[in-house]
């Protein structure tokens, strides 16, 4: 038996598994790893949102309306922030000379709930003294943090992505597959419903949707809602491309086989044809993520989306869509400028995971 | 009791109008630990007939019209889904033509071995082993899933299917996918996960084609073995001739849909009666023969659909008569269990 012989001991020339090849090519794309990178650190300062911002994302401080980003300023060795009176004039601040503060790290300010379960008084940073606030972002016009709302905001925009992924691509998934697996008449239905969610504009199908939830829900049910009505729109074209490559693999012999060990139908379809879509799956979630962040950008821009107090990235941008804040204030539009990195970064990302992914490069 | 009875069996592709009869009146049976072969050129129904034993022939389009498919004498064209599930695996496997195609690309190949596993024998690895495995139900106890021991020894049950296959160092094996191993390992794997589930009758079909010929006989001698070590029976579909001899216990040759000789293989080997079978045995290329040139037979299998009236061989058939495009013969029992579809097979 010379195969037995040459493969003796297998481990001596092993080649690559699939998913080592798939991160070598990955990691040779260096716009990919950078998205990736990026992604990493944006949702780990989401998860730990509270300890990193400074202040409570609801924290007013009427005499500091509108004030611009104040840095701390290096002392020696210390950073220090100065102590700021409203001068002449609306919104006018100005520093007064000679009176600071040290800034510290670890100190004890607002209470907050770490993973929403750890009740917490530790912030990473500020100067423990209200009369000396450090708002790197400015203010808006209650006078609230703005990098602290654009911190928890983004535990709602970002969460809001994956978990609107998950649930609408689970459910596209099934839906396509068993359209493909099963063929017919089943297919026909199912595809055809397919095309008259994807024919109907978004935008009004998200606000008539918006339309079916009763008004004066609390912030976890627009989250919820918001979620829904996405997913509701987003499962019908994953549900199409994941029937087309079920119409290929269900003539693939493996099926045949699985079927002539006794497995059922829904499992065979669950267990062995699905699973064979997962390289593309990956790829097209990750593409897919920006959708569901700029959807609740714009639910809760038209108003509709979370509700104030509560931050998310879409209302604090409603905020500044007044012409003279913009120009006076601009510091409010820095939840824009957060959703534009975390887009970008998801889509470098996204075409760095499906150039790996395809083996023929 | 025969395990296995195929009787009259007719399966048409579509119905009404359109229908296509691919199978046409084929019986066939089987006993326990016996070695049957099924042979024919491609497209002659040999395929549709084993894989409707455990009715996985998609319907529609195919269309069961007539006879029975007796499994321990069960019909399993009157069965159930959920009987069908019991009996696909637990009493027949089958191995495919293309061991690369039959085993999943995303999977290691032991988690797909313990797939038939965990169908077909929830008592590996629960409490009572020996009561379970002694088949009585009052004592079967309920499996714990995810049991570190249940784990164990379902990787002991993989290791040891993959040493009866042959696989070598099958400890590190049961970790690699199916890429990574070659045809004739790929096809052994295959077959450990039909013997799984401990079927009565395996239904290798073609197992070998896509093999190169020193594989194919290993994995042939690989079968045989085990069908003596284990006692089950095989059904082996192959359009190699060459094969059946030291294999099959008899041999039943289709064509165009019909049984045309039954026989046991010996005999038919020495001393074939039908036309076809002839002419099947003499396009076999000889390397003794020096250089005479490889006889083929003339023509091609008819289409489904299209088949002559009569004798279905008959346009191809160097002893053709006249009277042979008139009726379609019967099979008959002409000698001692020979059976002939051709009244001129003297």
């Amino acid at each position: 038996m010379e195969i037995a012989a040459l493969i003796q001991n297998p481990t001596a020339e092993q080649p690559l598994s699939p998913w080592q090849l798939f991160r070598r090519r990955l990691q040779r794309r260096r716009i990919a790893m950078a998205g990736g990178v990026i992604l990493i650190g944006l949702y780990l300062v989401a998860l730990f949102a509270g300890f990193v911002a400074p202040y409570s994302y609801d924290r007013l401080d009427t005499n500091y309306s509108f004030h611009p980003p104040l840095w701390p300023k290096l002392s020696g060795f210390h950073l220090v922030v100065p102590r700021y009176e409203a001068g002449a004039g609306s919104f006018v601040y100005r520093a007064v000379a000679g009176d600071t503060k040290p800034l510290r790290f670890f100190v004890r300010g607002d209470k907050y709930k770490l993973f929403g379960l750890v009740p917490a008084t530790i912030h990473l940073f500020g100067t423990g003294d209200e009369n000396y606030p450090v708002y790197l972002l400015g203010t808006d016009q209650f006078g609230r943090d703005v990098l602290s709302r654009l911190l928890y905001g983004s535990q709602i925009s970002l969460s809001i992505g994956i978990v609107g992924i998950l649930l609408s691509f689970s459910f596209g998934m099934m839906i396509g597959g068993i359209s493909g697996y099963f063929g017919g008449r089943t297919d026909t239905v199912i595809m055809r419903l397919c095309e008259l969610i994807m024919s109907i504009p978004a935008l009004y199908l998200i606000i008539s949707l918006r339309a079916t939830f009763p008004p004066g829900m609390s912030s976890a049910q627009v989250y919820a809602m918001i979620i829904i009505i996405l997913s509701f729109i987003g499962w019908a074209g994953m549900a199409r491309v994941i029937r087309g490559m079920t119409l290929s693999l269900r003539e693939q012999q493996f099926v045949l086989a699985a079927r002539a060990l006794g497995q059922t139908h829904l499992k065979v379809i669950v267990r062995h044809i699905l699973p064979n879509t997962f390289s593309y799956v990956i790829v097209a979630a990750t593409l897919s993520v920006p959708y569901y962040i700029l959807g609740e950008v714009v639910l809760s821009f038209l108003g509709v989306g979370i509700q104030e107090p509560n931050a998310s990235w879409g209302n604090m941008l409603t905020a500044a869509q007044n012409t003279e804040y913009l120009r006076n204030y601009p510091w409010l539009l820095a939840p824009g400028a957060a959703i534009f990195v975390t887009v970008l970064a998801f889509n470098f990302l996204g075409d760095g995971l499906r150039d790996a992914a395809d083996t023929k490069s | 009791m025969n395990l296995l009875e195929i009787k009259n069996l007719k399966m048409d592709f579509g119905t009404g109008a359109d229908a296509l009869r691919a199978v046409d009146g084929v019986s066939l049976t089987i006993g326990a630990g016996e070695t049957v072969c099924l042979v024919g050129e491609s497209g002659c129904g040999k395929s549709v007939t084993a894989l409707s034993i455990a009715r996985l022939v998609p319907a529609p389009p195919a269309n069961y019209v007539g006879g029975e498919i007796l499994l321990n004498g069960r019909d399993v064209l009157k069965m159930s889904n959920r009987e069908l599930r019991g009996v696909r695996g637990g009493v027949v496997s089958y191995v495919f033509q293309e061991p690369g195609a039959s085993l999943n690309p995303v999977f290691r190949i032991g988690g797909q071995i313990k797939e038939s596993l965990k169908l077909h024998r929830p008592d590996i690895g629960a409490p009572s082993t020996a009561s379970a495995r002694s088949g009585d139900p009052q004592h079967r106890a309920e499996p714990v899933l995810g049991a570190p021991s249940r784990r164990k020894a379902l990787d002991a049950e993989v290791i040891r299917l993959l040493k009866l296959v042959g696989i070598p160092a099958p400890e590190s094996r049961i970790r690699n996918y199916p890429f990574e191993m070659s045809g004739g390992m790929q096809q052994r794997v295959m077959i450990a996960i039909a013997l799984a589930s401990e079927p009565k009758l395996l239904v290798a079909d073609e197992p070998t084609t896509a093999l190169d010929v020193t594989i194919q006989a290993q994995i042939l001698e690989l079968l045989h073995d085990l069908k003596q070590r284990l006692g089950m029976a095989i059904l082996l579909i192959t359009h190699n001739l060459g094969i059946v001899g030291d294999m099959a216990d008899r041999v039943a040759v289709m064509y165009a849909g019909q049984i045309v000789e039954l026989s046991p293989s010996k005999e038919l080997l020495r001393r074939p009666l039908h036309p076809y079978t002839k002419a099947l045995i003499n396009s076999v290329p000889k390397l003794a023969g020096g250089a005479s040139r490889l006889s083929a037979i003339p023509g091609n299998v008819p289409r489904i659909g299209n088949f002559p009236p009569g004798c279905r061989f008959a346009p191809r058939c160097p002893m053709a008569k006249p009277e042979c495009s008139k009726a379609i013969p019967d099979l008959v029992e002409v000698e001692a269990s020979r059976w002939v579809r051709c009244p001129f097979w003297k």
